[in-house]
């Protein structure tokens, strides 16, 4: 029994080390550090750190780019209920059993698989001046002049939500096809022999043991958009009023090298993002945890 | 009865088709692009799918101009190398969390965990400095170092272990086996279709990522295919043609692979969402 015991000690110590080393020098360091460094302002050339106090948290409350920031991450919020819907009744759509069932949710998929460049510049040609979207609202007469998608303030923000919608779908899709296929058949079968029509199993069957699954959807999907920045960074790089908090900390750090600047906005951004999910649990938790 | 049903499946495959459309009508307008010469206007209106004298001039040019094959060679490298970490690293962590009982434990699991309660979104930027002071900037290594450990990975493993019946291990054990053979022999077997779940979410992921080797890579030959694609729209913006090629040349390698494992992307959210 002692050496059962002592190789059990070793086994976890083993298997865990190399794990637990990693995820110290690169998920938990980092959130102290980036504390630490949101103080200071880090030199990239001499490596070395000079401290100035509360400054990058006053500069950033004095820019105006971190409420345009905010605020386009709360609107981007909008999207949220409308890929859950769509993806909700796309996998219910494509959760029969029918010939080449398995080829259409490859297509529903495409969007998401291509990663964000594809679909970026794709959507940019869409966008473009004398791209599709224009030429075919153009002919159907609903505009009477092209217009700036991408580069008029008006649109710019929407133009690149409706992309993140179109993307986003597909990923819940297959989340809530497994949530469906989850839901035992037994239920449905009981359920006809009762002689409950199609609406009734929908509302009383599968939705509500969906429940749990949309409440992971919605928690993930809405944490998604608060920190967009591939749409973003792709397709207006945060011009003409589409900042998010994301690209403004990416653009302190990796374009204009203010590492400081960069970490203190991480700061603010990751407090707000954790009340967020305090809101958030206080209002579906109870809920979700007894499932 | 009949009649009803055909109905049904007429309207289904309908609302498909439109959501076919619907999705993927921009690739279909890339993928004609790809195909028509420069003699071609691109932005006739009606539009025309059907290019008029299809050429694979686009697709020559790919391959002469962009180090396609480069990208697609350090792509691979860096997927594996990803893939291979967070599998083996999630499979050994989740065990001795799962399966095993030893003092601690608890709060261990707890302790992996945390990182999802307390978001860091400035670890991007400690985590480069990290880098650059190991002196692994602009490697393969430091695109897939950070995230090497998957959190999503320990608790996804660590649930199928936990579904192993303990009766397995206990007459292993007295059958003689000592604990490394239990968990070689027995448990890691039986949860071996969770970590194919997880390799291919690690694959996908790997393969689509596009920031963080944007930033630990300088050189362009290290670059994976969406950090090149990304640099190719500011160098050949004006050509959409050889854009689209090597979109669509981009395209075919993921798409082949989600057809034949959309099983598994089922199999493991199923996984996931049960706790």
């Amino acid at each position: 029994m002692r050496t059962r015991k002592r190789q059990t000690i070793l086994i976890a110590v083993l298997f865990l080390f190399v794990p637990l080393t990693l995820l110290g020098i690169f998920t938990y360091y980092p959130i102290i550090r980036g504390v630490v460094l949101s103080f200071g302002d880090y030199n990239m050339f001499t490596k070395k750190v000079s401290w100035v106090g509360l400054k990058n948290y006053e500069e950033i409350f004095h820019n105006k780019y971190f409420y345009e920031a905010l605020i386009n991450i709360f609107k981007y919020l909008v999207i949220v209920p409308f890929i859950q819907l769509t993806a909700i009744l796309t996998a219910i759509l494509v959760n029969q059993n029918l010939p080449g069932i398995k080829f259409f949710r490859t297509l529903f998929y495409i969007p998401v698989i291509t990663g964000s460049v594809i679909v970026s510049m794709t959507w940019r040609w869409i966008y473009n001046v004398d791209g599709l979207l224009n030429n075919l609202l153009l002919s159907i007469g609903i505009i009477k002049e092209p217009v700036l998608w991408l580069t008029d303030e008006r649109f710019a923000l929407y133009s690149v939500m409706f992309v993140t919608f179109w993307r986003g779908i597909g990923y819940y899709m297959v989340i809530y096809l497994a949530g469906l296929q989850n839901i035992p058949s037994e239920l449905y079968e009981a359920a006809r022999i009762d002689g409950a029509n199609g609406r009734q199993i929908l509302t009383r069957i599968t939705l509500p043991l969906l429940s749990p699954t949309m409440l992971f959807c919605f928690t993930i999907s809405s944490l998604a958009a608060l920190k967009v920045f591939e749409e973003v960074f792709l397709m207006t790089q945060g011009g003409s009023g589409t900042t998010t908090m994301m690209y403004l900390i990416y653009d302190y750090a990796f374009v204009r090298f203010k590492f400081g600047l960069s970490t203190a906005t991480s700061v603010v951004f990751s407090g707000i993002l954790i009340i967020f999910t305090i809101i958030n649990f206080r209002f579906f938790g109870a809920r979700g945890d007894k499932r | 009865m009949k009649p009803k049903k055909i109905l049904r499946i007429v309207i289904t495959y309908t609302i498909m088709l439109i959501l076919a459309l619907f999705f993927t009508f921009p690739f279909i307008w890339v993928l004609s692009t790809s195909f028509k010469g420069p003699g071609e206007n691109l932005f006739t209106w009606p539009l025309k799918l059907i290019p008029k004298h299809p050429t694979f001039e686009n697709y020559i040019a790919v391959f002469t101009k962009v180090p396609m094959a480069r990208y697609f060679l350090n792509t691979i490298i860096i997927t594996s190398l990803g893939v291979i970490f967070q599998v083996v690293l999630s499979a050994l962590a989740a065990y001795p969390l799962a399966r095993l009982e030893w003092k601690g434990k608890d709060m261990v699991f707890k302790f992996i965990l945390l990182p999802l309660l307390i978001p860091m979104e400035g670890a991007l930027i400690v985590n480069f400095i990290t880098i650059l002071k190991m002196g692994l900037y602009d490697s393969y290594i430091a695109v897939v170092l950070p995230s090497s450990v998957s959190i999503f990975g320990i608790f996804l493993m660590r649930q199928h272990y936990l579904s192993v019946p303990a009766e397995l291990e206990d007459a292993a054990r007295i059958d003689g086996c000592n604990e490394f053979q239990v968990f070689w022999k027995i448990t890691f077997p039986l949860v071996r279709p969770a970590t194919a779940a997880l390799a291919i979410f690690a694959f996908t992921a790997y393969w689509n990522s596009l920031l963080w080797p944007l930033i630990v890579l300088r050189t362009p030959t290290k670059y994976p295919i969406q950090v090149g694609l990304s640099q190719l729209s500011s160098t050949f913006e004006p050509n959409f043609r050889t854009a689209s090629a090597a979109m669509i040349i981009a395209m075919i390698p993921i798409l082949t692979f989600f057809y034949f494992t959309q099983r598994y992307f089922i199999e493991g959210y199923k996984g996931a969402i049960i706790e």
